[in-house]
């Protein structure tokens, strides 16, 4: 059994397949990536697993047990976290509150005590200890990406969504990202990225998944799709590269 | 650690002064020659008290604009003309209070149910046209069914409506103040910030803003039936005001909504302006003055009255820590 499986998953805007047909899984422990064209319903996808939409046609399980239906809210608590392509922090609130929040509502059957250990920890964790008491709104975008993580890692999830979190950095807050990546995996979360910048892409996925206009193309580990003449079709829009190399 | 020190000062704060002003609310009806007046002036102050931080209470943290103040309040009038009515009371006027409070709770937790998904202006929208509904509902009972205008309420005395309301508005500030202080406080500042992402952070978002609104309907409700009691005669002009949907909101937003004092002060405040204008020679412009100032505050105090004073004091603050470590 995976821990997370999608089957058939499809869903339509309009007239459009956003997301068509597209069977996958991640295992536990695993770093997948997941990547494609602007458009090719990477995000949509996590919208599904999230629960923000609902696929029609098509299921998705968590731990065998079917989710697909279920409030946001609902799927949060039952272990899948996510963070959003365009930082969505509760801007008014200090950071700490941020975690806090992840803390408090998050994970099921939460031991009424303090959380305030545990989101001092994750706070540290993603290093925002400095400016924990600063409101989310007065930070900068590395910053609040990482109050996104360490607020999804609050709500204690098996499965970390990370929705381009390495968008727009500049090359030291993206080295320090990636090692965020893997310590993550380190405590046992399983991760599924979205992810654009292929330096991080091969160098922490275990597996990746290509998306096309909501298709499924392409599925392998960073080597196998590095080589493969499907995706570098629709990355580089030329069919001879994959010949002129051989 | 100074933390108990800090922890004292506050505890002082948040207990002592709310102590002081209640004892000293529970004294008015006793200053001698004034006191006719002052408990008429007094019980005003309170129910627009009451009714601005039941509104802030719900609307200040999730941002949702909410003008059904009036429907719930005149709910709580047609559960006075019902239960209390001048040719004798079918239960004591506490029991009258509590099922206007819990038939606007009820109400408000259906409305929420099905209105709570829409978002800004058509949120807004919706809750003013709820009372208009309600006044046209229940004029058309009255007049079609019953074949009457309005209904005629016992007269409570000056004394026992202002206690009443002293009640409601303990009960009202305690309830404000749990739900602020609680993880429900957190997750409704969550909703205002980013309902989105408060749902996939595990905030069942629906059911707490629900549970809010129909809490604060509730109180709303209450006062509804006391002032009822007060002005005796109730028909669905008096009960369904839209005023009494607007009013509050201005009052909480020129006092500010970041604590629980702005709309007390803002009610306090406003009301009083209000009564020095109605009964002066400058009547006819209360409306005007009232909307001068409030678009002075939206241009100049976007946090209110409070937001100025916490700005003046943090400014005090700073100027006099800044002479210390000169000196």
């Amino acid at each position: 059994m995976h821990l997370l499986e999608g089957k058939g998953v499809t869903i339509h805007f309009g007239g459009l397949a956003a997301v068509s047909d597209v069977d996958f899984y991640v295992d536990k422990g695993e770093v997948v990536g997941l990547i494609g064209p602007n458009g090719a319903g990477k995000t949509t996808l996590f919208n599904l697993i999230s629960a923000a939409l609902q696929p029609k046609p098509g299921e998705i399980f968590f731990k065998g047990k079917k989710i697909s239906g279920m409030a946001p809210f609902k799927i949060c608590r039952l272990g899948i976290a996510r963070t959003f392509q365009t930082v969505k922090v509760f801007s008014n609130l200090p950071v700490i509150d941020n975690v806090r929040i992840g803390a408090l509502f998050g994970a099921q059957k939460r031991l009424k005590g303090n959380v305030n250990p545990e989101v001092n920890e994750l706070i540290k964790f993603v290093g925002l200890t400095e400016v924990a008491n600063t409101p989310a709104r007065d930070l900068t975008l590395a910053y609040q990406k990482r109050i996104e993580v360490a607020r999804a890692l609050a709500t204690k999830p098996e499965v970390l969504l990370l929705d381009e979190m390495m968008a727009g950095l500049n090359p030291t807050e993206l080295t320090e990202s990636m090692e965020l990546v893997k310590k993550i995996q380190q405590r046992g979360v399983t991760v599924v990225m979205i992810e654009h910048v292929m330096r991080a892409i091969m160098g922490i996925c275990d597996r990746i998944i290509v998306l096309d206009y909501g298709k499924k193309i392409a599925e392998g580990t960073p080597k196998e799709i590095a080589g493969s003449k499907t995706v570098i079709e629709v990355y580089l829009g030329v069919t001879n590269v994959g010949s002129k190399k051989a | 650690m100074n933390l108990s020190n800090i922890s004292w000062r506050k505890l002082g704060l948040n207990a002592g002064v709310p102590l002081v002003i209640l004892i000293a609310l529970i004294f008015v009806p006793f200053y001698g020659s004034w006191a006719d007046y002052g408990i008429t002036l007094f019980s005003l102050f309170l129910v627009y008290i009451i009714l601005a931080v039941a509104w802030a209470m719900f609307t200040g943290s999730t941002g949702y604009l909410s003008l059904a103040t009036a429907a719930f309040y005149g709910i709580g009038f047609y559960a006075a003309a019902l239960l209390y009515p001048a040719e004798g009371a079918l239960v004591p006027l506490f029991v009258v209070v509590l099922v206007g409070a819990a038939v606007s709770f009820v109400l408000a937790f259906i409305v929420g149910a099905i209105t709570l998904r829409l978002k800004g202006i058509y949120f807004a929208m919706f809750t003013l046209g709820l009372v208009l509904l309600m006044y046209q509902v229940v004029n058309y009972w009255l007049i079609s069914v019953l074949g009457i205008r309005g209904i005629v309420v016992a007269l409570e005395s000056n004394e026992v409506i202002y206690y009443y309301l002293v009640g409601i508005l303990v009960v009202s500030i305690l309830v404000a103040y749990f739900i602020k202080r609680s993880k429900w406080g957190l997750a409704l500042r969550s909703i205002g910030d980013n309902e989105e992402a408060a749902a996939h952070t595990g905030v069942n978002v629906t059911m707490i803003k629900i549970l809010v609104f129909a809490i604060s309907a509730a109180l709303m409700g209450a006062v509804g039936v006391i002032v009822a009691t007060k002005t005796t005669y109730v028909d669905a002009n008096t009960a369904f005001n839209p005023m009494i949907s607007f009013s509050p909101a201005l009052m909480a937003i020129f006092g500010g909504m970041g604590n629980l004092y702005g709309p007390a002060i803002g009610a306090t405040i406003f009301t009083y302006i209000q009564e020095i204008l109605q009964t002066g020679s400058l009547k006819n412009y209360y409306m005007l003055i009232f909307g001068l100032i409030l678009i002075a505050t939206i241009l100049y105090l976007p946090s209110g009255m409070m937001g100025l004073i916490q700005n003046l004091w943090n400014r005090i603050k700073g100027a006099r820590r800044r002479a210390l470590t000169r000196g």
